[in-house]
């Protein structure tokens, strides 16, 4: 593994194969909270219209870095962000990207759905109205419709836009959040853990919502469920106390790991 | 289960048996022995009471409140109605010119008392008349004067005129003067009890609702007195108070809890806020005398110095208050907002603040009712004053309710003591109203989420 | 993997299917060498009774089969837990296999021991020696997850398959020569060929083995290996190892 390590510096264009960007390149990433070394020295790829999950036991650092891809661990005290984080080559933690423009284009779904106490329309509608992405009324209407559509949640709302995101049901509203996310057209979505809370059936309709986003989205997602990972994803990296143990093929990862820790964490033998 | 025959022998061995079938005797008889029993029962006595200590303070509490309301309603309702005495007066042309009627010089006083006098029959004395003057509230010419200034037609004819009593006369009415007394030893004489007792039979003496309580100023005949002028300086003061403390509060809040970064300055400052908050607010007021009179050269007395030196007391509260409503909004939303790429700005305006709203007015309307009832501060600034106008501008000297409480509390005539309980009255009904203000206005905002 | 699962109850069941397939296994072997032993000693009444054994075994198969399920469903193992598991499904396929090769080469002893010997016999003996050898060793392999043993038997295979063309072309020449041994010469061939399928089954086993204890089937292109985030990229770009990117993955990291 040493050995075939590339450097940090080269851009990474030249070494990608055809067909598949670079969606994010990591390299060298630390995460300090306070005293706390919470992530250490993170190297990773992600390609394009790629599915990867991250998993590891609570605590190993696999949402602090995902909270890094959209600079979310800024709004926290006491984080500092250390390393690389390229998004198309462009380093996202210079000073000259604009963390609101980067969030634009990297929407994030979170572990609770969170639906803001507005309408539906009014929640799929935010992100749009203020990035000023629909010139008229008829063209926010159409992306809402749009972005419903996307998340399999326009049929079972199209009647009732008006009411209160809240009083969807808990799949519902994650999906509600999902069109939110999808609204603002990103061109990766992170999401952290977004069916803890959902029954195995509303899990379901995620999963497959995951599937068909790909095509047009890199998708990262934090998973606690294992075979949740082994189903939606291409790619699966295994943090383990703030390491990256482990990243290659999810098949591999889940038949043939090649870490001890992560045999022992997937066999569920973490002791 | 179901063969079993409904009526179970009550007990440990029948439950035994019944329930704790294939499990270790040791397990279940901890729970059943009799000691357990007891240590169950114990823990219900514990329980009962603690809750009879409950509703025997809350009980206290509510007896204390009754009290204290029923003994000042006792005492204020007095003062919601006043002896009124109603006599003609010739409205002479000589005396009151019809061009200038306000003209302060005009000697209403003259006209009122001769109509007055003529009042008796048969005529009276000049003593007698000088007896017969005290019935009458001294202040008697003004309500001819507003009259006749509101109508100046009526120069030249023979009006109604409707005066308070004199205080004396007024407490007679209401039966708080003893007739049966020696003369010596009650404040009215004998010989104002024969006038007073002749208004009686000719049915120009009676109580009327007090107007003058709400229309007029402070005065040194409590007849005359009212909360007019307190209540238009309260509310100016509270107005000013309003409009400082509740945007400075709140922009501070939302700094202070969205945007400051925290380190060693903004744990000082938070210490310095709570400290604040629990400053006593006499301390305000010299502050506000100091800065505000001394150094600004504001008026004394002003609604203007005591509004401020109210936002200054009440800020911390609508700070600790506004910040407690920000932090109880969940992070999630704020989360939701910036992952949309929303800047920080956005994410307070369009997500947290509807969110925190009613917690923030909730806090601002308890932190102005506070004030609305605040002496202390205001002694310092000079709104101890005695006003007898309604002051038209934020510079005007002003007094206010609380301080024409207290001053009216340390009057001697005995007429002041139910107008001092309906003041109060007024200020209650005040506060009540502001509360419920903001119980409403947290239901409403709470209802749109 | 010397740790414990969090849930002892699936350690508890995993050791479970190892036991059964032990036993399954020690179950096939004892009739292979009854087998063997009959036609040796020339023994009918041992050979008679070998054939009935088989159904117990049969029976062994389904059951450690059904845990297996059980084990798949209740428990969704990830990684050495599913190799393994997999692993226990394939082998018991394989020793039911052998154990009804074992019955027939029973069944064609008890025949042919009626009747006067033939010289070749001797060669099926050693056959059947060999196969017994490499049975015991690829179940050895297989309880103690021994992968020298089981390339052992992987080996020794072409070793089997040398001696039992060797024995075809003998036993073959001696039908041709002597007309009047076919009836004998015949069973004696499906016996040896019943002896290298066992072998071969053992092989099959060794196989097995690798796969559960390397995640790799010897032979096949392996699954691209884990911890190869850079050789994804890498790799793409040495256009002189384009199929090697597992190996190497696998040299430096092992």
């Amino acid at each position: 593994m040493i050995n075939l390590r590339i450097p940090a510096s080269p851009a990474a264009d030249d070494t990608v194969a055809a067909g598949q960007n670079v969606k994010f390149a990591a390299r060298d990433v630390n995460v300090h909270y306070g005293n706390k070394h919470a992530i250490r020295g993170i190297d990773i790829d992600i390609l394009e219209n790629e599915v990867v999950a991250f998993i590891g036991p609570s605590g190993c650092g696999k949402s602090t870095f995902l909270r890094c891809l959209n600079r979310m661990n800024d709004t926290l005290d006491g984080c500092k962000v250390s390393g690389d984080i390229r998004l198309d080559g462009e380093d996202i933690y210079s000073p000259s990207v604009d963390v609101v423009h980067l969030r634009a284009r990297v929407g994030m779904v979170f572990q609770k759905p969170n639906p803001f106490p507005k309408s539906i329309y009014d929640n799929v509608a935010y992100g749009p109205r203020i990035h000023g992405l629909c010139a008229s009324q008829d063209e926010l209407d159409a992306t809402v419709e749009r972005s419903l559509r996307g998340a399999g949640l326009w049929n079972e709302v199209k009647d009732r836009l008006a009411d209160p995101g809240n009083g969807l049901s808990g799949g519902q509203q994650q999906r509600l959040c999902i069109a939110r996310a999808i609204a603002v057209e990103p061109e990766v979505i992170l999401m952290d853990e977004p069916c803890s809370a959902l029954d195995p059936i509303a899990t379901g309709l995620v999963e497959q919502l995951i599937d068909e986003l790909r095509r047009r989205y890199t998708i990262v997602i934090v998973t606690h469920n294992m075979q949740q990972a082994a189903r939606v994803s291409q790619k699966t990296a295994f943090f383990h106390l703030g390491d990256l143990a482990e990243f290659g093929e999810t098949e591999a990862i889940f038949t043939n790991p090649r870490d001890e820790r992560t045999q022992g964490y997937i066999t569920g033998r973490y002791g | 289960m179901t063969e079993r025959p409904p009526a179970l022998p009550a007990g440990p061995a029948g439950t035994q048996t019944a329930g704790a079938q294939g499990k270790s005797p040791a397990l279940t008889s901890r729970h059943m022995s009799d000691a357990s029993r007891a240590r169950l029962k114990k823990r219900y006595a514990a329980e009962a009471r603690f809750r009879f200590y409950g509703v025997a303070a809350i009980t206290l509490a509510l007896a204390m409140l009754v009290l204290l309301i029923g003994s000042i309603a006792w005492r204020g309702a007095g003062a919601l109605v006043e002896t009124w005495v109603s006599f003609d007066v010739y409205v002479d042309p000589a005396v009151v010119s019809a061009d200038d009627p306000a003209n302060p010089q005009t000697n209403y006083r003259k006209l009122v008392y001769e109509g007055f006098y003529q009042q008796f029959t048969p005529a009276l004395s000049r003593s007698d008349q000088r007896v017969a003057g005290s019935l009458i509230s001294s202040g008697a010419d003004r309500f001819l004067r507003n009259m006749v200034v509101s109508d100046p037609a009526l120069i030249g004819t023979t009006v109604r005129l409707r005066t308070p009593a004199g205080d004396d006369i007024d407490q007679m009415r209401k039966g708080r003067i003893d007739r049966s007394l020696p003369q010596a030893e009650r404040k009215i004489t004998d010989r104002q009890l024969a006038l007073y007792d002749q208004l009686v039979a000719d049915g120009d003496i009676g109580l009327g609702f007090n107007s003058v309580l709400f229309t007029s100023t402070d005065s040194n005949e409590p007849e005359l007195a009212g909360i007019f002028g307190a209540l238009i300086g309260s509310l100016m003061t509270l107005g000013v108070c309003l409009v400082c403390a509740v945007p400075v509060g709140v922009a501070a809040a939302i700094y202070l809890e969205e945007f400051a970064p925290k380190n060693r300055i903004t744990d000082f400052i938070e210490v310095n806020i709570n400290n604040l908050a629990a400053v006593p607010s006499i301390v305000f007021g010299l502050l506000g005398l100091t800065v505000f009179l001394q150094f600004f050269g504001l008026p004394r007395s002003a609604p203007l110095v005591g509004g401020l030196v109210l936002a200054l007391m009440t800020l911390p509260t609508v700070i600790i208050a506004s910040r407690a409503a920000i932090k109880s909004v969940p992070p999630s939303i704020r989360d939701a907002a910036l992952g949309l790429g929303a800047s920080r700005l956005q994410a307070v305006f369009h997500h947290v603040l509807p969110l925190a709203m009613p917690g923030m007015l909730t806090g601002s309307i308890i932190g102005m009712a506070h004030a609305l009832g605040e002496t202390a501060p205001l002694l310092m600034v000079g709104m101890v004053a005695f006003i007898t106008s309604v002051p038209s501008s934020l510079t005007d000297a002003a007094t206010i309710l609380p301080v024409q409480i207290y001053l009216w509390a340390d009057r001697p005539e005995r007429m002041f003591i139910e107008r001092t309980s309906a003041a109060i009255m007024v200020l209650l009904l005040f506060l009540v109203v502001m509360n419920s203000a903001a119980i409403l206005l947290r239901k409403k905002f709470e209802r749109r989420w | 993997m010397n740790q414990e699962h969090t849930v002892k109850s699936f350690d508890a069941a995993l050791a479970k299917l190892d036991r059964a397939l032990a036993r399954m296994g020690g179950a096939v072997e004892s009739q292979l060498a009854d087998a063997l032993e009959a036609l040796d000693r020339r023994d009918p009444q041992l050979a008679g009774g070998i054939a009935e054994r088989d159904s117990e075994i049969d029976r062994d198969e389904q059951s450690i089969n059904l845990d297996c399920v059980r084990l798949l469903a209740l428990r969704q193992p990830m990684a050495t837990d599913l190799r393994t598991i997999m692993s226990v499904y394939k082998t018991t396929g394989h020793l039911e296999r052998m154990g009804d090769h074992a019955a027939g080469f029973a069944r064609r002893a008890q025949e042919i021991i009626t009747r006067p010997p033939l010289a070749e016999t001797a060669g099926v003996l050693h056959l059947g020696k060999m196969a017994q050898e490499a049975v015991r060793q690829a179940l050895d392999a297989f309880i103690d997850r021994d992968c020298d043993k089981a390339e052992a038997v992987h080996r020794r295979d072409d070793e089997v398959d040398a001696l039992y063309n060797q024995l075809f072309r003998d036993i073959t020449a001696a039908m041709s020569r002597e007309p009047s041994a076919i009836a004998v010469a015949t069973p004696l061939l499906f016996m040896a060929k019943s002896l290298e399928r066992i072998a071969d089954q053992a092989a099959d086993i060794a196989q097995t083995v690798l796969f559960m204890v390397r995640g790799e089937m010897p032979g096949v292109n392996p699954v691209k290996l884990a911890n190869n985030n850079f050789s994804v990229i890498s790799t793409k770009n040495q256009p002189s190892s384009p199929a090697t990117d597992g190996v190497i993955g696998q040299e430096s990291d092992e």
